[in-house]
């Protein structure tokens, strides 16, 4: 498994990723010496501010809100990996959304047990805003931080989950202690998309279940369904916008 | 299905939509012009009197105070499409017209004396006014609506009220050519309250047509 590091640059809030695989071993890459921090990927690092960077955004008034309303991260690797990502990198595109769902299910879990619901949903709402951040990702300038984009779309997103939640029957938790963690919840419930999914045309339903749940590549189901990669990469497009236009009209 | 297996489908889509806000705003503008200017050309008509001085000055004045409310509320929109671009920063500038307005009321009130206000608020189309302007705003205010749905607007209803001012700046625009009430007092009161309707039915659309 390829292991990526984020490296701060001493004084700025620039960075870069770099592969461990560069660093060791025959033909390894010296280490960084301009390294202030060396942090892997999957650990949040210290915010460009800490790092002593003046000013992070281009538009002056937008530069002191950035912080102040982040309840996801503080600092911008998420932008590196999406640029990555925007740039072709599947690899940094899976790892930047499970990173994005693993906080936004802490995120959301709270939100909703302030508001007195059960964590029953707490899946559905994460899948849903994980769909509108992949599929609205192209109105991310990536000129600019990356932070303030994806909050923005989180808290639209929740908050218009939780509105058609109220209407719901919800079950009230009696103790605090349910809200505490488990990383992944291994409820067997079919989900919100599993009851869409049965809704899609045939097409979809197939490319979307060999990919996500039988984990094949988009050329192994064109294979298999005597189609090419670009047309099962086209079709999954479509599939995942049908999905995402099911759950935004989804009554209780 | 568990969201590691949704994310496996998600990273093998890679296929970007841009949004083109901008491209479908100027879009938008040529289109509500060119329909307004064919209904006000056509149907309902410049006013007769465009030659005065006196008509082409007053004219002018709710041309100015009008065509702010519309660029105003187009920059904004802009702003309001985008996820990361809603700062409230920038709002002052919807100001500029009513600023022009509260001017335009002091010299009048300057130059004609009190005396004889509430007539020159009521005017003598006022409803003509009330009912035409919103009409003449559904083409930009569907125009300004598609705006949204392109991008990500993440205060839908805010973003309404704004491309319902945008919408009625323009309309107004176009109704000003026709208009023979002249008193600023009574375009602050008539195309105010008809900019409030069309704002709150922009709310309202947009809450409906625009959410994603």
């Amino acid at each position: 498994m390829r292991v990526f590091y984020w490296v701060d640059h001493h004084g700025s809030n620039f960075g870069r990723l770099i592969d461990r695989a560069d660093w060791s071993g025959p033909g390894a890459m010296a280490f960084p010496r301009f390294a202030a921090t060396v942090l892997p990927c999957r650990l949040i690092s210290p915010s460009p501010r800490v790092m002593g960077a003046k000013n992070v955004t281009k538009r002056p008034f937008e530069a002191k809100r950035h912080y102040r309303s982040i309840p996801l991260t503080n600092s911008d690797h998420w932008g590196v990996l999406m640029r990555a990502a925007l740039a072709g990198n599947a690899v940094a595109y899976e790892a930047l959304l499970s990173e994005l769902g693993r906080s936004l299910r802490v995120y959301v879990r709270n939100l909703l047990s302030r508001s007195g619901h059960g964590n029953a949903d707490v899946e559905d709402v994460v899948q849903e805003t994980l769909l509108a951040v992949h599929l609205k990702r192209g109105s991310w300038n990536p000129e600019l931080p990356f932070a303030p984009w994806v909050n923005a779309i989180v808290r639209y997103k929740v908050i218009d989950a939780l509105r058609r939640q109220g209407r719901r029957v919800s079950v009230p938790i009696d103790a605090l202690a349910e809200t505490l963690s488990a990383p992944e919840s291994v409820s067997e419930d079919a989900s919100d998309v599993d009851r869409l999914l049965h809704r899609l045309p045939a097409r979809q339903h197939k490319i979307v279940r060999a990919i996500s749940i039988e984990g094949k590549t988009p050329t192994e189901v064109g294979l298999a369904l005597g189609l090419s990669e670009g047309n099962v990469r086209v079709i999954l497009h479509r599939a995942l916008k049908h999905l995402a236009a099911g759950l935004r009209s989804k009554k209780s | 299905m568990k969201t590691r297996d949704l994310i496996r489908s998600l990273a093998n889509d890679a296929i970007v939509d841009a949004p083109r806000v901008a491209l479908t705003a100027s879009a938008a503008w040529t289109v509500s012009v060119v329909v307004l200017s064919l209904i006000v050309g056509i149907g309902l008509g410049v006013r007769p009197d465009i030659g005065t001085a006196a008509a082409q000055h007053a004219t002018a004045l709710k041309l100015v105070i009008t065509l702010s409310a519309a660029l105003a509320g187009t920059t904004i929109l802009l702003r309001e499409a985008e996820p990361s671009g809603a700062s409230r920063t920038y709002y002052f500038i919807l100001l500029a017209g009513p600023a022009m307005l509260c001017l335009g009321i002091a010299f009048d009130l300057w130059n004609l004396g009190v005396f004889g206000w509430q007539s020159r608020l009521i005017g003598s189309h006022g409803l003509h006014c009330l009912l035409y302007i919103p009409a003449l705003s559904i083409v930009p205010l569907a125009a300004c609506i598609l705006v949204l749905r392109t991008g990500a607007p993440t205060r839908p209803r805010m973003a309404g009220v704004i491309a319902g001012v945008a919408a009625a700046g323009i309309g107004a625009s176009f109704y000003a050519l026709n208009c023979t009430d002249d008193s600023p007092l009574f375009v602050a009161f008539w195309y105010g309250s008809a900019t409030v309707f069309v704002g709150v039915a922009g709310a309202i659309a947009s809450h409906v047509f625009a959410r994603w």
